[in-house]
């Protein structure tokens, strides 16, 4: 545990009170809080923490909402079950860069891909997937969704083969229908599950990087730079380990932040079914 | 008690490790000296560092077979483009006794990597094939080693064209490097299509259908083709170039501005060589990037997010009627993938109409376009750390990757990343002894020595913090040429960036090294 999380903490809190800079050759100084107060007058980093949030909100709603879904229906006792949660799952088994490639670079390529292609098939326009800013945020969170709703629909998956029998026979005696049953009596009982899953995706998903640079580089513009990108950028490319250790930590507060509030929220929502 | 005492201990050892892996690299050196050398029967002796900026402090080790036995000379450089090297490398290793290990980067990492791991004394290979844009961190940051004489001779130092030489290849009037690649991105157009379209063309426009001289008459071009059905094939575009962030955009955009804003009369380019201003939001780079995002429509969907494959595989893959892209188009035209054998035309990159002259601070032109060409990336090339534990073996391995022999097979052997830079690859001979008709390898080398001794050519920025000033402007042309911001919005926020960037690592040595890399005095 020391070595593992505590150190690094510490170690990169110290960082952001320094010049710390992998590319000069400057002496060590310590800066106190300099780096600190140059991230409240740093627009870029706010731009890529939208981003970021725009990224984690969209991209976990819509894996939750396709990982429900298709968890239900595997539930169900869909024909070919174990072959289907095996394809399923299959996304989550490549990497992130291959995943960025076949599915970012070459199913959404604007002029060569099967997508547009479709689309111009079926007498619609086509879409610029990775040159317009807002375009592209949409494609990073699809492409994102692609590789990690198997995730959600195997987390949701178990928690549903978890909920007794009994409580869902009763209320069928009783007429209730299939979307009764579902909203009251199978959702309430998955929420606990839902919230670990939903957090779990979050927390990896406000360190997304790999598919950005692979599909966009971040572009066009800053329009889908995230801020581990930022933060890769400034400290690697540029050396300044002391502003991307603080620039680091920024999103770390927010993803605790968020982590809270989402809690907070659940609980919240939990309760009113308890 | 117990607890306290565990507690302790793993603080202890936590330590222990933290300072052992901060120890002295020299330290490691020595420990390393005597196992990669004991095998040998009769060492050359080796300096165990040399001292950066000081040629000819490497003793010659002669030319003698066996005569790095047991030695190990790692190698670093681009995944993807190394095989070639292998070969040659295990050739001069069948020779000298060494054996030599090429570790492969991902060409998205290199930079960091090799910067990361100079900076912190660590080490990562005795010879790195890097691009020259790096130069400036590299030699100018002091962690090269100046290559000797001998080296120089080997690799034939006078046949290496004066402007890699001196700028490639040197830095402060000092040679570090020895050569590999030599780049510069020049004009393609689909011969067989101008050709066949030129009363159409003469028809539609009322001018006459030629290579393009200048960037106006090359948006006409493309307009042309765009709108026309030329290709034979469901869809044809007008050009290709290189627009992507954190791609090629850089290259793409300087090659353009270059004519715009390069003048003549004054060696500066990217700054104000007196005082260290930047000079990319002046009108000739603001006009460069208004001028080029109006024809981003006349390349394929999606070009944008087009970095050197995209491009490549468009131009060769039969989909654009004009293409700007290093030298590799030429050998990449006949390979089997190609649909455009033999319909290739080549030429330097248009110029510009009018130019503007930072001095006079008004708009100018001269007798036709003003042409610029800029050696972007400017090649890979070969260097040796100072910290290597190998100096003279490193030194002998790439002088033999550089000498002409070597070259000359490389520059006419796809996939190896090298382009003509030297009297050897540009030999005329060579290419048709490769398979080339004669008139195509004469247009080629023709092109490219025309690009590479042009008085007003641009060689790419080598300063210290240069991928820092590198994201800057691409992240401005980025948002221009999606219409998120105007030009000059874009580029005034990338020169105050670049201020900023130049006044953190130091204007005055800023100013000093970028004077050096223009070959100024004083």
């Amino acid at each position: 545990m020391l070595a593992l999380s505590i150190f690094p903490l510490v170690f990169s809190l110290g960082l952001t009170f320094t010049n710390v800079n992998l590319f000069r050759r400057v002496p060590l100084r310590f800066v106190g809080l300099e780096n600190w107060a140059r991230i409240f007058s740093d627009e870029a980093l706010l731009e890529t923490l939208v981003n970021t949030v725009i990224f984690v909100g969209g991209g976990v709603a819509i894996q939750y909402s396709l990982g429900l879904a298709l968890a239900v229906a595997l539930n169900r006792g869909l024909r070919e079950q174990r072959l289907m949660r095996v394809l399923f799952l299959l996304p989550m088994m490549v990497s992130p860069i291959a995943v960025g490639f076949i599915i970012g670079r070459m199913v959404f390529s604007e002029g060569f891909g099967p997508i547009n292609d479709m689309l111009g098939a079926l007498g619609l326009p086509a879409v610029a997937w990775v040159t317009s800013p807002g375009v592209a945020k949409l494609t990073i969170i699809l492409v994102d969704t692609w590789q990690w709703t198997p995730l959600m629909m195997l987390l949701i998956l178990v928690g549903l083969q978890g909920i007794p029998g009994e409580p869902i026979q009763a209320a069928r005696v009783d007429g209730a229908s299939e979307w009764q049953i579902f909203r009251h009596i199978v959702f309430p009982l998955l929420l606990p599950v839902s919230i670990t899953a939903i957090l779990i995706r979050a927390l990896e998903a406000f360190k997304i990087i790999d598919i950005i640079r692979v599909v966009t580089g971040g572009g066009p513009g800053r329009a889908t730079e995230s801020v581990t990108a930022y933060v890769y950028n400034v400290g690697a490319k540029q050396g300044d380990l002391a502003y991307a250790a603080s620039a680091a930590y920024v999103l770390l507060f927010v993803v605790i932040g968020v982590s809270f509030l989402a809690l907070y929220v659940m609980r919240r929502v939990q309760a009113r079914y308890e | 008690m117990k607890h306290h005492l565990r507690l302790w201990t793993a603080l202890f050892a936590i330590l222990a490790l933290v300072a052992a892996s901060c120890g002295d690299a020299e330290d490691e050196a020595e420990v390393a000296e005597p196992t990669t050398t004991a095998a040998a029967p009769e060492p050359e002796p080796e300096p165990e560092m040399a001292d950066p900026g000081t040629p000819g402090n490497i003793p010659d080790p002669g030319t003698a077979a066996g005569r790095f036995d047991g030695v190990e000379v790692v190698v670093a450089g681009p995944a993807g483009q190394l095989e070639y090297m292998k070969d040659k490398a295990a050739e001069w290793a069948t020779e000298t006794g060494a054996t030599v290990r090429v570790d492969e980067i991902p060409f998205g990492e290199l930079n960091d990597k090799v910067l990361a791991a100079l900076s912190t004394d660590t080490f990562i290979a005795d010879v790195i094939n890097i691009g020259s844009n790096l130069g400036g961190d590299l030699m100018g940051g002091g962690f090269m080693a100046a290559a000797p004489e001998w080296a120089q001779q080997r690799a034939d130092w006078e046949g290496i064209l004066p402007i890699f030489r001196s700028n490639q290849l040197s830095f402060g009037g000092v040679a570090y490097g020895m050569p590999w690649d030599g780049d510069v991105l020049m004009y393609y157009w689909r011969a067989d299509a101008f050709e066949a379209n030129a009363d159409a063309y003469e028809a539609a426009t009322g001018n006459a259908l030629r290579p393009a001289e200048s960037w106006s008459e090359y948006a006409e071009i493309a307009k042309f083709f765009t709108e026309n059905d030329w290709s034979g094939q469901d869809e044809g575009y007008g050009l290709v170039e290189l627009p992507m962030r954190n791609n090629q955009g850089w290259n793409g955009f300087m090659t353009r501005a270059a004519g715009y804003a390069k003048a003549p009369n004054d060696p500066g380019f990217f700054f104000d060589p007196e005082t260290m201003e930047p000079r990319i939001n002046n009108p000739g780079f603001v006009r460069a990037l208004e001028d080029w995002g109006a024809v981003i429509e006349y390349g394929p969907p999606g070009m944008l997010n087009f970095g050197w494959i995209e491009n490549a595989l468009s131009f060769v893959g039969g989909l654009a009627a004009q293409d700007i892209q290093w030298g590799d188009i030429g050998p990449m035209s006949k390979s089997p993938d190609s649909v455009v054998e033999g319909a290739v035309g080549y030429g330097p990159a248009p110029g510009a109409d009018e130019y503007w002259d930072p001095v006079a601070e008004e708009w100018a032109s001269g007798d036709g376009p003003n042409k610029a060409p800029f050696l972007g990336f400017g090649g890979w090339f070969n260097l040796v750390p100072a910290t290597s534990n190998h100096l003279a073996a490193a030194f002998d391995l790439a002088s033999f990757l550089g000498s002409p022999a070597v070259l000359a097979e490389a520059a006419v052997t796809a996939g190896t990343g090298v382009n003509p830079g030297t009297a050897a690859t540009l030999d005329v001979d060579l290419w048709v002894s490769a398979g080339w008709p004669e008139d195509e390898a004469k247009a080629y080398t023709d092109a490219i020595r025309a690009s590479l001794d042009h008085p007003n050519a641009v060689f790419d920025m080598r300063l210290p913090g240069f991928p820092e000033y590198k994201d800057a402007l691409e992240l401005a042309v980025s948002e221009a040429l999606s219409g998120q911001h105007s030009a000059q919005e874009a580029l005034d926020e990338a020169a105050d960036k670049w201020n900023e960037i130049t006044d953190r690592l130091g204007r005055d040595e800023q100013l000093r090294i970028y004077r050096e890399a223009l070959g100024l005095t004083g």
